[in-house]
């Protein structure tokens, strides 16, 4: 039996796309412990020296606004940077490196630049979507996805906090509340 | 060779009131633990996890010491939730502490479900007056028509309906939907030295003590100075003795090579509804060819989980659920609906409980305004559960595993697969959720998919109890047949699920009974 070369072209695609499909399907958690971002490998922790933590909080102003309360952010890097292998470590690259992308254009630091600037600089740090996921994880150097792990946890942390204020809760968890104010209609407790 | 005149294998809710109650009345005790130890209040813990974001693998068990096996419908794994520290599952539980119902113990009677109970509600009554008292629970019946029979009143006064409760409540009361106050192990006053509730809302972790958790009476039972809990440490085997009785336990520290016997008057197992099952039959010997207690086959089988099915129903209006971290609104109404021979009864948690999607949306996006516009939709939203009785089937079972622990001790295995009587729980509960959605005005709404189940550990019936060992592991003091001072406690011993509420209170009641028992053994 003889098929037509365009058929079997359209069946060498198909059989390839199956077996990718399925390859994917079987290696999906090999993939995705690859394409999972890595903790960067354990440094001792211990104490953020001053600049390191004025520029990660110029970074949490720069990604969540002024309208935030700043302390808890403050007291997660340095907890974290105390307590957990690795962290110490990721903080002050990621500072470095922001610095550095700062003094490249010019400015004398991250921390003192101005917002447009900054948000230029942590933009490819930003959580991206889909395949935009995996060509970053590619291409990208490995210190710009460190990055995106303070990123992230910046992010988590404001879901957990002042994004309940923000959208008009009177407290996060976290903070004893009392027993009256979640008895009343909000606002009034 | 170490010795007590008590040894319990398990530090959970049910093992410890054991010890706190034996050790009370003067038995010195020891209590062998797998985990890690934990401190109490949890206020490192607290830290740790909601302000850092952090899990101090110090403070979890080794991965294979707390391996096992499973092949299960549902989505969601047991493997990630086994809680094994010094203080079990209920370091972590929400607490809400309920009876069952009269009728809930005659189950074969009424609805030719699973068997009977070999005792009555009328009998455990005064037990879980007992076990109100010692977790210290907040309640009342006043609101609650379908609360069973009390003889007398909640220790501690109840936690109000929150104001979003109360805006549903009164919707869904014009369509014959009555919804009432939780009780639960949660301090709404100070109490037996643990102070009253401050509303911090992370109850799964509690740094304050506020919400019950069994090491309060661990602590207690050890200043005393009859009671040692012994933390990182396997009870490998029940050593029998020529009688038929329990003579000892093989025991491992973890980090140590050699195993040590510990002898003890009275052995009592409280290790959980795997874990006991896996215990009695590794313990397997020439006169118990099939696993203590085994005779009539009935070591692993009749597991029952309650089935939560949630969903969440949107409103136009704001109700800015969440506020409170404790349960306040269920209804009892749906436990025994009058289809219940066909499917199970189902009580429905209104609770205030933050909707955790629109937290976790948020944290994945990009920008703060982003972010929020994610979260924002929860101020509207509702989570309801359908918290759902089954039933026992062949394919609900826990049986030795091929995997192996450190030891070389096979794991435990569970199998278990839904039912048909499951599968009609599960629509029964959708269309209730509906109804709800309806009465109560909701927008849009919707409801999980029935493998998409959650536990919350609630595993039952793996060593149920009865009248003899033709049809079950354990008297109805918890004693294992044919080993006189050999006994089980905890929801192992449950006679199928014990109907669709919680089921905590009731092992606690009946490991008080059982405590009660020992002491008039030891005289
Ligand atoms: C998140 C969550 C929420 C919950 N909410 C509720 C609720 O609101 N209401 C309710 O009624 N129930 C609730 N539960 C369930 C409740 O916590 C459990 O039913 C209860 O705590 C079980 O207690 P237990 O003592 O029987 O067993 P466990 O708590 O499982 O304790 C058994 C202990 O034995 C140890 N052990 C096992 N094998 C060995 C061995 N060989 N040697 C030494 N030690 C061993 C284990 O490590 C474990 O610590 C909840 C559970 C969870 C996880
Ligand atoms: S709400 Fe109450 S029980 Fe829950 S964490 Fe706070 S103090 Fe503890």
């Amino acid at each position: 039996m003889q098929l037509p070369r365009r058929r079997f072209l359209a069946l060498i695609g198909v059989a390839v796309v199956a077996s990718a499909a399925a390859m994917v399907v079987r290696r999906r958690r090999a993939l995705r412990r690859w394409l999972r971002p890595a903790r960067s490998a354990p440094f001792p922790p211990g104490d953020l020296d001053p600049p390191t933590v004025r520029t990660l909080m110029a970074a949490v102003h720069a990604l969540l606004g002024e309208r935030i309360e700043s302390d808890h952010y403050e007291d997660f890097f340095r907890w974290r940077a105390a307590h957990v292998s690795g962290c110490r470590s990721l903080y002050a690259g990621f500072a470095a490196s922001l610095d550095r992308a700062a003094r490249v254009s010019g400015q004398r630091g991250f921390a003192g630049s101005p917002p447009a600037l900054q948000r230029r600089i942590l933009h490819p740090m930003l959580p991206v979507r889909g395949w935009a996921r995996v060509w970053r994880r590619v291409t990208e150097p490995e210190r710009t996805r460190l990055a995106r792990l303070v990123v992230r946890d910046i992010f988590h942390l404001f879901a957990r906090t002042d994004a309940w204020v923000l959208t008009g809760y009177d407290a996060w968890p976290g903070h004893p509340r009392g027993l009256e104010a979640y008895r009343q209609a909000p606002g009034q407790g | 060779m170490s010795e007590s005149t008590v040894a319990i294998v398990g530090s959970g809710i049910a093992g410890t009131a054991i010890a706190h109650a034996l050790t009370l009345r003067g038995h010195d005790v020891v209590v062998f633990e797998k985990g890690p130890d934990f401190p109490y209040p949890a206020e490192k813990q607290f830290r740790e996890s909601v302000l850092y974001d952090h899990s101090d693998p110090a403070g979890a068990i080794a991965d294979d010491l707390g391996h096992m096996t499973e092949g299960n419908d549902g989505e969601k794994k047991l493997l990630p939730e086994r809680v094994m520290v010094v203080g079990g599952c209920a370091t972590q539980w929400a607490g809400i502490a309920l009876r069952m119902a009269p009728r809930d113990f005659r189950t074969r009677t009424l609805y030719r479900l699973d068997e009977d109970w070999p005792l009555s509600y009328e009998e455990l009554e005064p037990w879980y007056g007992h076990a109100e008292s010692l977790l210290g629970v907040s309640g009342t019946d006043d609101d609650n028509p379908f609360a069973p029979p009390r003889s007398r009143p909640f220790p501690l006064p109840p936690f109000e309906l929150s104001w979003d409760d109360r805006v549903l409540a009164a919707r869904l009361k014009s369509h014959g939907i009555h919804i009432h106050t939780t009780p639960q192990a949660r301090t709404r006053l100070d109490y037996d030295g643990r102070p009253g509730c401050a509303n911090i809302g992370t109850c799964y972790m509690c740094p304050i003590g506020a919400r019950y958790m069994p090491n309060h009476h661990l602590r207690l039972a050890a200043a005393t100075g009859r009671c040692t809990v012994r933390s990182d440490v396997s009870v490998r085997r029940i050593v029998m003795d020529a009688s038929g009785r329990a003579r000892a336990l093989v025991i491992r520290a973890h980090g140590t090579s050699a195993d040590r016997e510990h002898a003890a008057r009275v052995i009592v197992v409280a290790a959980g509804s795997f874990e006991t099952p896996r215990l009695l039959l590794l313990s397997h010997d020439a006169r118990h060819p099939d696993g203590l207690g085994n005779q009539g086959g009935h070591v692993g089988r009749h597991l029952v989980f309650h089935h939560l099915w949630s969903g969440h129903m949107h409103y136009r209006e704001d109700l800015f659920a969440g506020r409170a971290g404790f349960w306040t609104g269920q209804s009892h109404q749906f436990c025994d609906p009058p289809t219940r021979a066909r499917h199970g009864g189902i009580k429905v948690e209104f609770s205030t409980a933050f909707a955790p999607q629109h937290e976790k949306r948020a944290a994945s996006m990009s920008s703060a305004a982003a972010a929020l516009a994610a979260f924002e939709p929860a101020r509207r939203c509702r989570r309801v559960t359908m918290h759902t009785e089954s039933d026992t089937s062949p394919r609900k079972v826990v049986r030795l595993s091929e995997a192996r622990d450190r030891f070389g001790d096979p794991c435990a295995h569970v199998e278990y697969r839904l039912s048909e009587y499951d599968r009609q729980t599960f629509r029964f509960g959708r269309e209730l959720f509906e109804r709800v959605a309806a009465a109560s005005g909701a927008s849009e709404r919707e409801f999980c998919d029935i493998r998409d189940f959650d536990t919350y550990n609630h595993y039952m019936g793996t060593c149920r109890m009865g009248a003899g060992p033709a049809d079950s592991v354990v008297d109805p003091h918890g004693r294992v047949h044919g080993c006189p001072n050999l006994y089980l406690a905890g929801l192992s011993i449950f006679v199928g699920g014990g109907g669709p509420l919680n089921p905590t209170l009731t092992a606690v009641a009946l490991a008080l009974r059982t405590a009660e028992k020992i002491a008039e053994e030891l005289g």
